[in-house]
């Protein structure tokens, strides 16, 4: 049949998922203390000495997946967020969700709540996305231009970064204001199983919601208005993404901070390859994000620095050239 | 095959908008192709949005089929009407077969994950609209008549009994605005019913099985071609001066300026 003759991207899937999983045993394998693969892979099938399996399991293993799943939460809501505002340039940073996120975040450390629980600064950080979203949301549900909402989302995320630098700027103590400028670095160094179960129903929520409206982003290439001809519900589809983008995002900043760029490349690698079709990219895009912060993150564990890199400089400095270069040659294609 | 009905149909283009439509009748049923002219403003482009449910009428009835559209579903709308609108921005270059294959979007399609009957239905379109040799370029990489022609193929391949289609020939040299009003005749003379607005007067007279004249929001009046093109018509809907010449089918019109110009 012609149709699937040549369809693009077939083997994209496939060699991003068995690069992943090559990623993420490298990043079991590497570290300071030197393990043999042998003593690696009886340790994560629950083998190994006591030593192996805290090193592999405990420290390793949830760091890794950790990177994964906030590659895959951003990947995911950049793909869609763009495919919904048919704008390359639109990523959760974009419309101020990672901010706003990232102000409740450091919010709490602020005030000294975060030591009261170990599920306060997640919630918030969700509860900072959720709100930013549901500002994005009414504003969606009263607007038809989409650059209304890149506009309403500009002015969100330098609302919260001004309230942020408000915040490290009256930091009542040294101690609080490292803690907040981590925050707003990102990095997965330390996190458990623990952090990740906390965040997972919301990153799974935001998933299924991004997953389950994507045949609708196709539909918005031809634009809003011929969009809904073709039968697309426009409104249910903007509060799908958004919310689901919003949930994602949440969940990735509880559980590393910001960490930028990889939401707005990763899709933009990932577009030629699928026939610029939005629906399409949205899991390549997830998986490109997600190994990405995976090597990334094994980046900042081995640069030999006295004290550890934070994954979202190391995003942002790779990232953002890579952008910039995308940017550019976009724009020499259609001069 | 549903039947168009507009009843004294009166609407705004806002929610604050003056009045955009007052009291509009017009029926457009199977195998009838309508062309809607009228100048800049007079209300065209509402009369569609109307006609699809995609905004509310504020007095008179509009019935599609048995269904008032206000009330159809995104999707049930589809499966009635093809709705070409007036700007077509593309999002992204997509390949040409993926565009087309949206207009399967009500169906249940996607593209790149065509069931058996929606491909079908996008390759015979493909051929309709003589664009097999292009079905697997991007869409950046189409000349302004390649693309409008991949516009209605998209709304072609929906397969729906109705087209509202706005302005579909703009912006198009003369032998590509015949071929896209050849595409829709064709569809019309399979049983098709298609409600279009036009700018071009000779593409009207052409192709269209009834022309109907509207300003200031009012349809002056529809009819045949041959009744409803005449100087009388032009000067009442345009404010020009216009002789109209009919050679056998085919009529010629010479446009003047604006009585007091002259």
């Amino acid at each position: 049949m012609a149709a699937s003759a040549g369809r693009p991207g077939r083997f994209l899937v496939p060699v991003l998922g068995a690069a992943i999983l090559l990623a993420l045993f490298a990043a079991v394998l590497i570290g300071p203390t030197a393990l043999s693969p042998e003593r690696v892979l009886a340790a994560l099938v629950g083998g190994g000495t006591a030593g192996d399996r805290t090193v592999v399991l405990d420290i390793r293993l949830p760091r890794a997946l950790a990177a994964l799943l906030v590659g895959v939460a951003l990947g995911t809501s950049g793909a869609s967020l763009q495919g919904l505002l048919r704008n390359p340039l639109a990523e959760p940073g974009v419309l101020g969700v990672s901010a706003c996120s990232a102000l409740f975040a450091t919010a709490t450390l602020y005030f000294g709540l975060a030591p009261l629980g170990s599920a306060v600064l997640p919630t918030a950080a969700i509860a900072g996305a959720l709100a930013a979203t549901a500002g994005i949301a009414f504003a969606a549900s009263r607007t038809g231009s989409a650059l209304t909402l890149i506009l309403v989302g500009v002015g969100l995320s330098s609302m919260a970064g001004a309230a942020m630098s408000l915040l490290t700027n009256l930091a009542p103590n040294p101690f609080s204001l490292a803690d907040m400028v981590t925050w707003m670095l990102g990095s997965v160094a330390n996190r458990s199983f623990h952090d990740i179960a906390l965040s997972l129903p919301f990153l799974a929520g935001g998933l299924v919601l991004l997953f389950g409206s994507a045949r609708g982003l196709s539909a918005l290439t031809l634009g809003e208005e011929a969009a809904a001809g073709v039968g697309l519900d426009l409104r249910r589809q903007r509060l799908a993404v958004v919310a689901g983008a919003g949930l994602a995002t949440g969940a990735a900043v509880a559980l590393a901070g910001v960490i930028g760029f990889v939401g707005i490349v990763a899709p933009h690698l990932v577009r030629p390859r699928v026939g610029h079709d939005p629906a399409r990219s949205l899991l390549p895009a997830a998986l490109l994000a997600g190994l990405a912060l995976v090597l990334a993150d094994i980046l900042v564990r081995v640069a030999p620095t006295t004290t550890e890199l934070k994954l979202g400089v190391v995003a942002a400095i790779v990232g953002a050239p890579v952008f910039i270069w995308i940017a550019a040659r976009r724009r020499t294609l259609h001069a | 095959m549903p039947e168009l009905h507009l009843d004294g149909v009166s609407a705004r283009a806002g929610r604050a908008a003056p009045l955009a439509l007052r009291d509009v009748s017009l029926t457009i049923g199977p195998g009838e192709l309508v062309a809607l002219l009228g100048p800049n403003g007079a209300g065209k482009t509402t009369l569609l949005r109307a006609a699809l449910g995609l905004i509310r009428c504020s007095g008179g009835s509009i019935r599609l089929g048995d269904r008032d559209p206000a009330r159809l579903t995104p999707r049930e709308r589809a499966l009635l009407v093809a709705y070409l609108p007036q700007r077509r921005p593309l999002g992204w270059p997509n390949r040409v077969r993926d565009l087309v294959a949206l207009g399967r979007f009500a169906h249940g399609a996607a593209p790149g994950r065509l069931a058996e009957e929606d491909a079908a239905a996008v390759e015979r379109t493909l051929d309709d609209c003589g664009l097999r040799e292009l079905a697997d370029r991007t869409a950046d990489t189409l000349s302004g008549g390649e693309l409008a022609r991949v516009h209605c193929a998209r709304a072609f391949a929906a397969e729906a009994p109705m087209l509202l289609a706005d302005e579909p020939s703009a912006e198009l040299d003369p032998l590509h605005q015949y071929r896209i009003l050849g595409l829709i005749r064709r569809f019309v003379d399979a049983g098709g019913g298609a409600l279009i607005v036009l700018h071009e007067i000779a593409l009207a007279a052409r192709f269209a099985d009834r022309i109907a004249w509207m300003r200031d929001g009012r349809l002056l009046g529809d009819g045949p071609p041959r009744s409803a093109l005449t100087a009388e018509a032009l000067g009442r809907c345009y404010g020009i001066e216009a002789e109209v010449e009919w050679r056998g089918e085919h009529p010629v019109v010479a446009l003047g300026g604006p009585p007091d110009q002259r």
